[in-house]
C-alpha cells in the first residue's frame, strides 16, 4: 500500500514536471540586471506530438524559422525587450500553439532558488 | 601566516569570479527559475566516496545520492535542512533553519581499535562496527571507560543564514548552534557560490571557509578519558578556521537524466589535525554518476 502510494506520487510528480503540450520551449525566461533593457537567449524548440507538414514559429508578427515535416527540433536566437509570445502556425496561418517568453529583471527574481547546493545531502 | 595566505587566496578567487560572471540568466519556468516553488526530487547512482581523516577510518562510499527539496513561499526543506526564509530586500535573504550536524559521519565509519590498538592492548577484542558499546575493556590491569573516545553522538544544529544574491552568485554566511545538547558549541561558515551555464552543462563552484568552536572540536576530536592513564595522553580540541572548495557539474542529457560530477576538498583546521584521532589533514570527496530528476 505504501509502495503503491509512493509510486503513484512519483508518477504524478514526473507527469507534472513534463510539458503535455504539442511543443516544448526551453528555456523560456530571460533575466537581466537592472541596468539592461535587452536580453539575448537561445531557445530550443521541440515538437512533441505534431503530424502536420510544414510549421512556422512566429514572434511579433515575424517568422523566426520554419520546420519541415519530419523535423523535430530547432534552435532560435532571440533578443527580448519585453515578454514575447511565440506562435506555432501551420502553412494556412492556423495557430497550433503558443508559448510566452518572459523578460524579467534579476532584481525581481535573483539567482538561486535553493538555499543549499543541490545534490549536497552527503 | 598560513591562514593569512589562505584568506588572501580565497578573496582573490572570490573577486576573480565576481568579475567574470554572466549578466544574463536564462531558465525554464516551473523548472529551474528563481522564485519557483514546489518539489525537486532526484536520485543519482554512481561511484564515489569521501576520505575519512580518522586514524584507520574507512572511507565513506558514495553510491546513491538523493536530492530532496521542497520550497514554499517561506518554508523549505532541502536535503535534511528544514527552514524558513524571508527576503529583506531583493538581494538579501535571511534563513532560519535546523539541520543535522554531519561531523559524526566520520565516526560511523571508524573503529575505536584503530586509535586504541597501537596504544593499548585490549583483553577482549571487539569487532568492526562495534565501537558504540564497547563497555569497559581491560587495559593492562586498569579498567577504563573509553566511551568518550569511542562514541560520538549525532547532533542537531539550529542556525541563521544571511544570503546576498548578486547576478549568478550568492554569498552565504551561516552561524550554527547545537540545540541537541551534544557538543554544546557553535560553528559558522562563509561561502561564495556561483552558477555557470555552458550549453548543456551547469556548473556550481563554491569556495568556502568554516569556523569550528572549541566545544565542537573538542567533543568530536578531543580525548578526555585517557588522562586516567597518565598525563599527556589526552587531547583538548581547539577552535579553528578551515578552507574548502566544492564543485558540482550537471550535464543534461534530457529533461530528466543528467550526468552528475561532484568534487570537494577541505583542509582540516589545526584543532582537528593535531588530534591523535586524526591522521589526515584533508578530506576529499568525489562522485560521478547518472542522476534522474522526477
Amino acid at each position: 500500500m505504501l509502495t503503491a502510494s509512493i509510486v503513484a506520487m512519483i508518477s504524478f510528480l514526473s507527469q507534472a514536471s513534463s510539458d503535455p503540450a504539442i511543443w516544448r520551449v526551453e528555456p523560456d525566461t530571460c533575466l537581466v540586471s537592472e541596468s539592461e533593457t535587452r536580453c539575448f537567449m537561445r531557445v530550443s524548440i521541440t515538437l512533441l506530438s505534431l503530424s502536420v507538414g510544414k510549421v512556422c514559429i512566429i514572434a511579433n508578427k515575424q517568422v523566426l524559422t520554419c520546420m519541415y515535416e519530419g523535423q523535430k527540433s530547432v534552435t532560435v536566437d532571440i533578443t527580448l525587450t519585453s515578454d514575447t509570445t511565440l506562435h506555432l502556425n501551420d502553412t494556412n496561418g492556423k495557430r497550433l500553439a503558443e508559448h510566452t517568453l518572459v523578460f524579467n529583471k534579476l532584481l525581481d527574481a535573483d539567482f538561486s532558488q535553493r538555499t543549499r547546493l543541490p545534490w549536497s545531502l552527503f | 601566516m598560513k591562514n593569512t595566505v589562505n584568506i588572501l587566496l580565497l578573496l582573490l578567487l572570490v573577486f576573480a569570479q565576481v568579475s567574470i560572471v554572466s549578466a544574463n540568466v536564462v531558465c525554464t519556468r516551473n523548472k529551474d527559475c528563481p522564485g519557483d516553488t514546489g518539489w525537486e526530487l532526484g536520485v543519482a547512482i554512481g561511484v564515489g566516496g569521501m576520505t575519512n581523516p580518522l586514524v584507520g577510518g574507512d572511507n565513506i562510499p558514495l553510491v546513491i545520492i538523493p536530492d530532496i527539496a521542497y520550497y514554499g513561499d517561506n518554508l523549505y526543506f532541502d536535503n535534511a535542512e528544514f527552514g524558513w526564509r524571508t527576503s529583506i530586500t531583493a538581494r538579501h535573504e535571511i534563513n532560519l533553519f535546523v539541520t543535522p550536524n554531519k561531523e559524526k559521519a566520520f565516526f560511523s565509519f571508524w573503529h575505536t581499535s584503530n586509535i586504541l590498538g597501537p596504544i593499548f592492548t585490549l583483553d577482549s577484542p571487539f569487532q568492526s562496527g562495534d565501537e558504540m558499546n564497547i563497555g569497559n575493556p581491560i587495559i593492562g590491569q586498569s579498567t577504563v571507560s573509553i566511551d568518550d573516545v569511542s562514541s560520538r553522538k549525532w547532533a542537531a544544529d539550529a542556525g541563521v543564514r544571511w544570503r546576498w544574491k548578486w547576478k549568478n552568485s550568492v554569498i552565504n554566511s551561516s552561524v550554527y548552534a547545537d540545540v541537541s545538547d551534544v557538543y554544546k558549541g557553535t560553528h559558522g561558515s562563509l561561502s561564495f557560490t556561483s552558477k555557470w551555464a555552458f550549453d548543456d552543462w551547469t556548473v556550481y563552484t563554491s569556495p568556502n571557509v568554516h569556523w569550528y568552536s572549541d566545544n565542537l572540536t573538542d567533543y568530536y576530536y578531543g580525548i578526555r578519558t585517557l588522562p586516567l592513564l597518565g598525563k599527556g595522553l589526552g587531547y583538548e580540541g581547539k577552535s579553528g578556521l578551515q578552507f574548502g572548495m566544492r564543485v558540482l557539474a550537471l550535464h543534461s542529457i534530457d529533461d530528466s537524466w543528467h550526468v552528475l560530477i561532484r568534487a570537494s576538498a577541505v583542509k582540516l583546521h589545526s584543532g582537528m589535525r593535531n588530534s591523535p584521532l586524526v591522521d589526515s589533514s584533508t578530506v576529499l570527496s568525489g562522485f560521478v554518476g547518472m542522476a534522474y530528476q522526477f
